[in-house]
């Protein structure tokens, strides 16, 4: 699943576009690609219709006279199978039922209820009522007429000091209730058809907080018992699809924003990214999830994996345009995939119709999600038409060149859709095939390498085969630089007498340790840009070098100086040029071999993560062994010694990073100030 | 022991083999399920055009009572067409329509005020002649009339056609005049400068004439008031209606960024570009259009619908003769709020043409509009019109991407290949085009503004451009190559921010951000300032000379057309109305050097220099109390100049888009490029998600094949009549005799002795 990064500032953005209105909504609408960046799009839906409910008509019982009584605060909407629009008029008291156009039908429960929150039909038209006001949930037939009622359950398990306020409710295929109270932590309260409290289901947790795990470790329990509690959000909606599966939405909670859970109450979307203020969730006949953000004004749609489709929708802040909410309280979606939000201070139904584009999205997407990927060829080719940044799309038309064994295509669609999954499985294929048809060839060359080396070796030997080349090469090797750059190698397999020699025996310099700091950087660029996507975790595109150069050097050069100044404290023996010697060939595993893990990592896929991981940790691993027994070598210490050298210096690190920082924040104020002063000034001057 | 292992063996051997074959004969069975294909409901119902994007059927009303003038009205003067009667202290004035004998008041009835709980402030408004808005001696906004302010009238003098009369605010200790007079068939009301004397420590912020001028109480006289909203919307006087939280408070020119911020920018919200807006009672009875003629660029047109402060529906100009701001002193905004020392020096008048009979209604003011605007010429008769309608093909050059090192150039669309992409469209059909070429210098879209030159090399170079002129032009397409005198950015030559750049009221330098990606900073990111008019003026001749020299002869005007500042700069000091002057200056000059002159959604002050319109607004803003949408705009402007809609591939409804273009006479428009639309991932232009020629143009084909056959007819005439059958039923008459009827809706529907098919157009009769 994709993890988003923030999109608050959309708004901001969105009034600096230097394009002209793609279409008359009053919202942008957005899709999320891979890197969970917002991508614009078309509009996937537009308002058809406002339900404000004046056509209500109430007679009054003493003058017989019709007044129309529209609706008032309704917070919550269903809509049956039989596409009539069920609207909680929560300021009225009572269910009103309109059909899918708007036209009124009836109403329900005007004398019996009082602040009814929540409404639920089942496929035989009872209507299951939630009213917050009498603590109780009412079930009336499809007439009107009120045939049972539940308030707070008996059973000792439900806990008698719990409250029992309702304020959402569906019933299951078994007929079972799940009751969404208010307050409710454990989870939603399970009723039978009898009124028979069953249990709690799928509850929310409280998340991670490390001011309150530092309270409980530090904290009395006096103290503890003084602190507020940290308990799991309540949920705020349930709804329930087609197979019976429950869906709940919660605010307040990033992660737990919206889940789909099985029988065994487990979320089966658990990395489904959210905002937190979801006020209501419901679910059409294709499985597509629709949620409403009631403090962002925001619906999002999900395909039926927990995959982003569209955001859209805004806040009315005053400019009152047809298709800005004020308090969006309830959404739900017609049989012809019109969606009716409810605005709880409008008062009225807003109804969005999906566009021409959205059919075609989401004709794609039913073939795609029932596994017949060459059928969804057609629409998503047609999708990428109208907007070629839709990276479902890609992963679509990769999933049936995958089917019909165009590997390469599929590749390409899967690298540019950024899913790492599936391209994994289409380079495993590719490279099958490849191994296939080319290992033996490999091998065969391989091995007349192998024996030609032997050969000439042999040649060598007997005969002084190519003895110029050799002793060019060995002359070359005793050059002291040369010397010097290769004395890595040595290094990395005696540490001990490598330090010994490079303090001593000049087997290092300050040029040569330059040269190698600087092809430490070049290496670094390399990995940064041929290690295999897969295994990346930057964006190659958003790389800035500069940044990656600072990212380098300035942990480097302040190791070497607080390393310096902490020894100098300490009786160590080294001097400056020796630390600063010694700290880059210590990295020398990573300048030598980071380049060919990086090339390797090319040639793997997902399943062989384990040699990468590997090969990486085992550079970083060796690289830090190397710094210890610098720091040994070069000051003299003894292994206690050296751990408290170390640690010593790393404070001393921190402590440099936090004077800058403190400096840096400093020197902010005091030019902001200054610039104040200016211009003040200048206005009073000009004025 | 081998025995039984032979026959467990044989066992098992049979156990599989039984297993295998059924499986293989019941496992085939299940894959034969019936799929459901997926679900496409396609109902029609009129509900779905009720919504305001369209326009709602006419009604048939009773003949509306005309009020009637009071006993303490005397006539102040007359003419052929109208009467003005006045109170004896011009609180209050009515006109009446000599013709049809209707009375148009200032003020409501004081029957319904009286009915009504209003509070003191409103009912002393509904009672006055002008409403004000001033800053008091604490520097606090406040709003006054006529009658809370002490005011008294001080001198009432006769002038030709009507009467002056100065009025002074006690209160305030300040004196204004207002002139009222009758010149044919309009009311023109005027504020002279010269005459707003202040002399106490308040400042006028803003004057509305006449507020209450055909205000109607709810439903009690049907109607509606138009507001130029986008390309014009209706808000009809309604009984049950939701409530409202604020008014329209629309402004003229859209707003100035100089002095007022951007977060009360809505998004996408539609433009005024015309200083416009009306009133009807009674279709086909009675209607009024107001124009504000001076003072226009510093003006707003409130609409107050019923259910806000009053239940009263009204509209009026509001001018502002001076800004409140907020003025920063620190990085951190820190500041105070103050306002304008100086007022805007402008005489202010705004006219309203009095209409009855067939012609009161939109229709009809747009008719009124356009005959006005071809009085003052602004509308020329087209000519050089050819057979078939252009097709406006937006294409995209070069775009700057940002890079390791540096930043790169990302090639979409060469010379080359615009010629080639314009040939493969006229030999699928498309016999007329209007190439707007954009990015077509060195620093590409988002490089460098204003420096223009050279032309890039990577698309071809001078000369291939050239080439691609000459043979466009020999195939009768123009060749418009965009400019923006608006936005400075990159790296110029002559152009430095602090020198040349706009600066806000407050004065710092204005300037905008465009972001590349929308979550981390990127050093793409652009920094984008405004240029000054004046020197947007003499930048935009040094470019016509150097056009001229080129060859080209066509120039597509981006963002000039519509965006209209101030400028706070201490030595280059500029109103808005200076600065539509300069605009004006600009596009007379570029003409004197160009054969055409293409302009984006321009502002009627540069209509009279366009040949060419693009990216015309043909929706409205879609407000709760707006009821319909019409094509106010177009009916002014059809077939005096050619309008092109916004471009199609980024409607999300694409075959409702083209009947749209097609009710509104709007020729369609489409932005290309060669190259796929992924390619500009990585620049300014990422909001171009769909732009690759091979991807479109068989729908552009025939899309344009279709709208050809119905437009080509009517290009030169005039649209006489729109009227609504049905819902979503449109038919449009023209000048010609000609109509076209274009069907929304889901089903076929029949119009005289023929079919409209289901989301389809048909022409009809003519000579």
């Amino acid at each position: 699943m994709v993890k988003c990064k923030s999109i608050l500032f959309i708004t901001i953005i969105m009034l600096l576009l230097p394009s002209t209105a793609f279409a008359n909504a009053p919202y942008m609408t957005f899709t999320i690609n891979h890197d969970g960046e917002p991508i614009l799009t078309q509009s996937a839906y537009l308002p058809t219709g406002v339900v404000d409910g004046f056509n209500i008509t109430l007679k009054d019982a003493d003058t017989g006279e019709e007044k129309s009584v529209p609706l008032s605060s309704p917070e919550d909407i269903f809509i049956d199978s039989k596409d009539h629009v069920y609207v909680a008029d929560t300021g009225n008291s009572r269910i009103v039922v309109f059909d899918q156009w708007g036209n009124y039908l009836q109403t329900i429960g005007q004398n019996t209820l009082s602040k009814p929150t929540g409404v639920f039909v089942d496929e035989e038209g009872t209507v299951y009522v939630a009213d917050y006001g009498r603590e109780k949930v009412f079930i009336f037939n499809q007439d009107g007429k009120l045939m049972k009622e539940f308030g707070k359950p008996d059973s000792h398990l439900f806990g008698g000091k719990n409250p029992f306020k309702p304020m959402k409710v569906i019933a299951d295929k078994r007929k079972n209730l799940f009751i969404v109270g208010e307050g409710t932590i454990h989870g939603l309260i399970q009723i039978s058809q009898e009124g028979e409290f069953l249990g709690y289901f799928g509850g929310n947790k409280t998340g991670f907080n490390l001011t309150k795990m530092l309270q409980r470790t530090f904290y009395t329990q006096v103290q503890l018992d003084q602190l507020m509690k940290q308990l799991p959000p309540s949920a705020t909606n349930v709804a329930v699809d087609r197979e019976g599966l429950v869906y709940t939405s919660t605010v307040g909670s990033r992660n737990d924003s919206i889940k789909k859970l099985n029988v065994a109450g487990k979320n089966l979307l658990p990395d489904l990214w959210s905002y937190s203020d979801i006020t209501d969730i419901t679910v059409d006949a294709l499985g597509n999830i629709y949620a409403v953000d009631s403090f962002r004004g925001r619906i999002i749609e999900y395909d039926r994996d927990g995959n982003i489709l569209f955001i859209f929708g805004g806040t009315d802040e005053g400019n009152q345009r047809l298709g800005l909410f004020k308090s969006p309280s309830g959404i739900a979606v017609s049989s012809d995939g019109r969606l009716f939000i409810v605005d709880k201070q409008r008062n009225n139904i807003q109804i969005l119709k999906a566009t021409e584009f959205t059919t075609i999205v989401h004709e794609a997407i039913f073939y795609f999600m029932d596994g017949k990927y060459a059928q969804s060829e057609g629409p998503w080719i047609d999708v990428l038409r109208l907007n070629s940044m839709f990276d479902l799309a890609h992963t679509g038309l990769g999933m049936s060149a995958m089917k019909q064994s165009e590997y390469k295509m599929a590749l390409e669609e899967f690298r540019i859709a950024g899913n790492k999954e599936e391209y994994s499985n289409a380079y495993w294929e590719i490279r099958r095939i490849w191994l296939m048809e080319n290992s033996s060839r490999y091998m065969i060359g391989i091995l007349l390498l192998f024996t030609a080396v032997v050969v000439m070796k042999k040649l060598y030997r007997k005969y002084g085969f190519a003895r110029q080349a050799v002793d060019g090469w060995k002359w070359f090797k005793q050059r002291k630089l040369t010397a010097q750059l290769l004395h890595p190698f040595r290094l990395m397999r005696h540490p001990v007498d490598g330090y010994w020699e490079l303090e001593a025996e000049g087997k290092s310099s300050i040029l040569s340790a330059t040269i190698l700091l600087i092809l430490l950087f070049v290496v670094r660029v390399f990995e940064i840009y041929q290690t295999n996507f897969l295994f990346a975790d930057w964006d190659v595109m958003k790389v800035n070098l500069f940044t990656e150069f600072l990212k380098v050097f300035i942990p480097f050069f302040a190791w070497i100086i607080s390393n310096y100044l902490v020894s100098s404290i300490n009786d160590g023996e080294g001097k400056f040029k020796d630390i600063y010697k010694g700290t880059i060939y210590a990295l020398s595993p990573y300048i030598i071999f980071a380049g060919p893990v990086a090339i390797m990592s090319q040639g793997l896929t997902r399943l062989e993560i384990v040699l990468y991981d590997f090969a990486s940790t085992s550079i970083v691993l060796y690289s830090a062994f190397l710094l210890f027994m610098m720091v040994k070598e070069i000051h003299g210490y003894e292994i206690g010694q050296t751990v408290k050298n170390i640690f010593l210096t790393l404070i001393g690190m921190l402590i440099m990073a936090l004077l800058a920082f403190i400096l840096f924040g400093l020197s902010n104020q005091v030019t902001d100030f200054i610039y104040s002063i200016f211009q003040e000034v200048k206005y009073r001057v000009e004025n | 022991m081998s025995k039984i292992k032979k026959e467990v063996g044989y066992g098992c051997i049979a156990a599989l083999l039984f297993f295998g074959i059924v499986t293989w004969v019941v496992g085939e069975g299940n894959s034969a399920d019936v799929s459901e294909g997926f679900n496409e409901n396609k109902e029609d119902r009129a509900i779905e055009y009720k919504i305001n994007s369209h326009t709602s059927p006419e009604s048939i009303n009773a003949q509306i009572v005309a009020r009637k003038v009071p006993d303490g009205y005397k006539l102040a003067a007359q003419n052929d067409h109208l009467e003005l009667f006045m109170d004896n202290q011009m609180k209050s004035i009515m006109i009446k329509d000599r013709k049809s004998g209707y009375v148009w008041s200032s003020i409501p009835e004081e029957e319904g005020l009286q009915k009504e709980r209003l509070n003191e402030e409103w009912i002393a408004a509904l009672r006055s002649p002008f409403l004000v808005e001033y800053f008091d001696e604490e520097s606090m906004q406040k709003r006054g009339s006529y009658l809370s302010l002490e005011s008294t009238t001080e001198q009432i003098e006769q002038v030709p056609g009507g009467i002056k009369a100065t009025y002074s605010l006690k209160k305030l200790d300040m004196t204004f005049s207002m002139e009222v007079k009758l010149e044919s068939d309009s009311l023109v009301v005027r504020f002279d400068d010269q005459d707003i004397v202040e002399n106490g420590k308040s400042k006028l912020a803003s004057i509305q004439p006449l507020p209450f001028l055909g205000a109607v109480l709810k439903d009690e006289i049907p109607g509606y008031i138009l507001i130029p909203d986008g390309s014009g919307a209706l808000i009809r006087f309604q009984g049950m209606h939701p409530r409202y939280d604020q008014a329209y408070d629309g402004r003229v020119y859209g707003m100035d960024l100089a002095v007022e911020s951007s977060d009360r920018r809505s998004i996408n919200e539609q433009p005024i570009l015309m200083p416009v807006f009306g009133m009807v009672h009674g279709t086909g009875q009675n209607s009024f259009l107001g124009i504000i003629e001076d003072g226009k660029h510093t003006s707003h047109i409130i609409a107050y619908p019923s259910g806000v402060n009053t239940n009263y529906y009204w509209a009026a100009p509001k001018f502002i003769l001076r800004y409140a701001y907020y003025q920063p002193t620190s990085k951190n905004m820190g500041g105070f709020n103050t306002f304008q020392a100086e007022r805007n020096h402008e005489d202010r008048q705004v006219r309203y043409i009095f209409d009855d009979g067939l012609d009161a209604d939109y229709v009809g003011m747009a008719k009124t509009y356009r005959e006005y605007l071809k009085g003052l010429e602004i509308l020329k008769t087209k000519s050089g019109s050819q057979e078939n309608i252009p097709l406006h093909m937006e294409l995209l050059g070069l775009e700057k991407e940002s890079g390791i090192i540096g930043n790169s150039m990302v090639k979409m669309t060469s010379f080359e290949e615009a010629e080639a992409m314009v040939n493969e469209l006229m030999d699928k059909g498309v016999h007329n085009l209007s190439v707007v070429f954009k990015g077509w210098g060195e620093g590409g879209l988002n490089g460098n503004n204003p420096d223009k030159f050279p032309v890039a090399k990577e698309l071809g170079g001078k000369n291939r451009l050239l080439e691609l002129k000459k043979i466009l032009e020999e195939r009768g397409i123009p060749l418009f190559l965009y400019a923006d005198y608006t936005n400075a950015y990159g790296s110029n030559g002559g152009f430095s921010p602090n020198a040349d750049a706009i600066r806000t009221i407050s004065n710092n330098v204005l300037s905008d951000t465009y972001y590349l990606w929308f979550d981390a900073e990127s050093s793409s990111d652009l920094t984008v300032y405004y240029i000054n008019p004046k020197l947007s003026t003499e930048i935009a001749k040094s470019d016509a000379e150097q056009f001229d020299k080129m060859g080209m002869d066509s120039l597509a005007l981006g963002k000039t057309g519509s965006l209209l500042l101030s400028d706070h700069h201490p030595k280059s000091k500029m109103s808005r109305m200076q600065a539509a002057g300069e605009y004006e200056k600009l596009a007379a000059s570029l003409l004197g050097r160009m054969d055409h002159l293409g302009v984006y959604m321009p502002n009627e002050y540069l209509w009279k220099y366009s040949s060419q319109m693009f990216e015309m607004p043909l929706y409205s803003s879609q407000y709760m109390f707006s009821t319909d949408t019409v094509p106010f705009l177009q009916i002014a402007l059809h077939g005096y100049v050619d309008y092109f809609s916004s471009p199609a591939n980024y409607n999300a409804n694409p075959q409702e888009y083209v009947l749209r273009m097609v009710e509104y006479g709007a020729y369609p428009s489409y932005k290309l490029t060669n190259e796929p639309s992924w390619k500009l991932k990585n620049t300014l232009s990422n909001d171009m998600f769909t732009s690759y020629f091979d991807d479109w143009k068989d729908e552009i084909a025939s899309t344009y094949e279709k709208m050809n056959a119905v437009l080509k007819q009517v290009q030169d005439a005039t649209i006489e009549q729109r009227n609504v059958l049905d819902w979503g039923v449109v038919e449009v008459v023209y000048s010609n005799g000609k109509k076209i009827i274009v069907n929304y809706r889901g089903k076929d529907i029949s119009y005289e002795n023929q079919m409209v098919p289901e989301m389809d157009f048909i022409l009809v009769g003519g000579e």
